[in-house]
């Protein structure tokens, strides 16, 4: 039996069961997580910016590889 | 009566890179990276090359090539056996890690991540002598400059099925998998037709139908033929076109769904799968469809999803599954598989916990709109490759991971587990095992075999069947075991 989700439950389960009494489901439950996950990203913007190398771009510029298997 | 178990193992080679701008030799910085392996049981272990044959193949032929065989004093250099059962070594130009043999699906998402872990635990040894960030890593299959390396799926199928109803069923499925498993790439390779983003990473690559070699002109289905087991009862499946991913569910999909279309293969049920006029093109095609629209070109005309031609499978396999309960974690995988292609056609990015490309197109998407950056800017590439490394502070899947915004299956403390612990119901026990009791009095442990010191010599102990040297049949060999003499005259005396 595969291990259930491990992370702590995002914003968008609790939005998710609200909005689905009020609107048709399918569609609100993927635009209501959209949207929620929008936000996330949003709030992850910063932080991909502090992770990002400095030089990321001249890092992976010089990024190259032997081909393998 | 119970299914036969699954046998199934991947490989997955790792980019590296160093921050040392005078240290950019691939092989050195791969053996050095290798040799700063924590907790090697056996630092001194050699692998036993006498079992390898890389060069014959499916249909009996043997290529023209050398047989590897390094002295031992590059032996030890290059290889790293791990005390999961597992193998850590220096393949070409890349580290390289196995997992060890397993028959479950989830199983082999805990020690591929347990893989991960030992390469970063490596890595931040590498750190710690220096004094300074060293070495980067990932496990991604390309440099994004037409190089590219490899993740291989193994699965053992019985030699008695037809190559031949192997290469015609399970191409299909091999070239339509990426629409949930494919890991995402900015950019194409290889002159292929510009796109900005794509779903597969080796989809560039991919240039021959069926061939024996791995390099160049790469196969959809590869013929090597060296199954570390007896060859008149099994093969090993070699499975090369599929990417290394990061996500959890993403693997636990890939590899799940690879062994229970084997398996309704084997049995000759495959049923209802459409025709596929030209694989290498559909391999292409999808890849560069972010939409998942009708690309795949059908015999006698007409054309499909990869939708489409996944859910066949799956109904075969559901069909399948309703007269053969399965083990472990496979129930789950078809129930996953399933909810996975429902999402992908109501909306192909909405599985955007659980699909790697899926995943990184929207970060990398909504940080280009938010920075008002193009697809084709050098952040977006860089973005890419970072997705994949395996420092947890500098990845962002690593980063994705611990705001709560990707699903997992295994926890950490079990990945943590799994870097020390060989699985107990496969061969990969008994190998682990020697290892964890006996270290150093290990000199070298294969796939297919274990070579001992005891008393005065070398004993070479073969493990030539993968489901023997399990827990089950093996623990009582290592009961008040007082030593590498003593488990010999155990085995000689008929255990």
């Amino acid at each position: 039996m595969a291990q259930k989700k491990t992370t702590k439950p995002t914003p968008s389960k609790e939005a998710e069961k609200e909005s689905q009494a009020e609107a048709p489901p399918e569609k609100s439950t993927v635009t209501e997580k959209g949207k929620e996950l929008a936000e996330d990203l949003d709030k992850l913007m910063d932080e991909i910016d502090d992770v990002l190398e400095k030089n990321a771009e001249e890092f992976v510029k010089n990024y190259v590889q032997k081909g393998g298997e | 009566m119970p299914l036969r178990p699954f046998l199934m193992g991947s490989e997955t080679e790792f980019g590296i890179g160093c921050l040392d701008p005078r240290e950019q030799n691939h092989i050195t910085n791969s053996l050095r990276l290798v040799g700063f392996c924590p907790d090697l049981p056996a630092p001194d272990c050699l692998w036993d090359y006498d079992g390898e044959n890389p060069l014959l193949d499916l249909f009996g032929h043997t290529a023209e090539g050398e047989r590897e065989d390094p002295d031992p004093y590059a032996n030890r250099a290059l290889n790293k056996p791990q005390v999961n059962g597992g193998r850590l070594y220096v393949d070409g130009a890349h580290p390289e890690y196995c997992t060890p043999e397993v028959t479950d699906p989830l199983d082999l998402v805990r020690y591929e991540a347990a893989g991960e872990r030992i390469l970063d635990a490596s890595r931040q040894m590498a750190e710690r002598a220096s004094g300074r960030p060293h070495f980067v890593l990932y496990k991604n299959n390309s440099d994004g400059k037409g190089n590219s390396y490899g993740y291989h799926e193994n699965v053992l199928v019985p030699r008695a099925v037809p190559v031949e109803r192997l290469v015609r069923d399970l191409i299909p499925f091999l070239v339509t998998r990426q629409i949930f498993c494919g890991a995402g790439k900015v950019g194409v390779e290889n002159g292929r037709p510009a796109v900005p983003f794509q779903i597969s990473q080796r989809a560039d690559f991919f240039e021959s139908l069926v061939e024996l070699n791995t390099m160049v002109r790469r196969p959809l289905f590869n013929t090597r033929d060296e199954p570390h087991a007896d060859p008149a009862d099994w093969m090993r499946l070699h499975v090369i076109p599929a990417d290394a991913n990061m996500s959890q569910v993403s693997t636990f999909l890939k590899v799940g769904t690879l062994a229970l279309v084997l398996r309704v293969i084997e049995d000759d049920a495959l049923s209802g799968v459409p025709r596929v006029a030209a694989p290498l093109d559909a391999f292409g095609a999808i890849s560069r469809d972010l939409t998942l629209g009708p690309t795949v070109a059908l015999e006698g005309g007409g054309r499909a999803t990869p939708i489409d031609v996944q859910r066949a499978y799956l109904e075969s396999v559901k069909a399948y599954a309703g007269n053969h309960p399965l083990p472990g974690a496979f129930p789950e995988v078809v129930r996953r598989w399933e909810q996975i292609l429902d999402a992908l056609q109501a909306d192909p990015l909405s599985p955007e916990r659980e699909v790697d490309w899926v995943i990184k197109y929207r970060m990398i998407d909504t940080y280009l709109q938010h920075k008002g950056l193009p697809w084709d800017s050098p952040r977006a590439k860089a973005m890419d490759l970072q997705y994949h490394d395996l420092n947890p502070a500098k990845g962002l899947y690593h980063t994705l991971n611990a705001r709560g915004m990707v699903e997992t299956l295994v926890p950490p403390a079990e990945v943590e587990r799994a870097a020390r612990e060989a699985p107990e119901d496969t061969r990969a026990w008994f190998r682990g095992q020697c290892l964890a009791r006996f270290g150093k009095a290990v000199y070298g442990v294969s796939w297919s075999s274990v070579l001992l010191t005891a008393g005065s010599g070398i004993r070479r102990i073969p493990t030539l069947n993968p489901f023997k040297g399990t827990r089950a049949i093996a623990a009582p060999l290592f009961d008040g075991c007082a030593g590498t003499e003593d488990l010999v005259d155990r085995l000689e005396a008929g255990g």
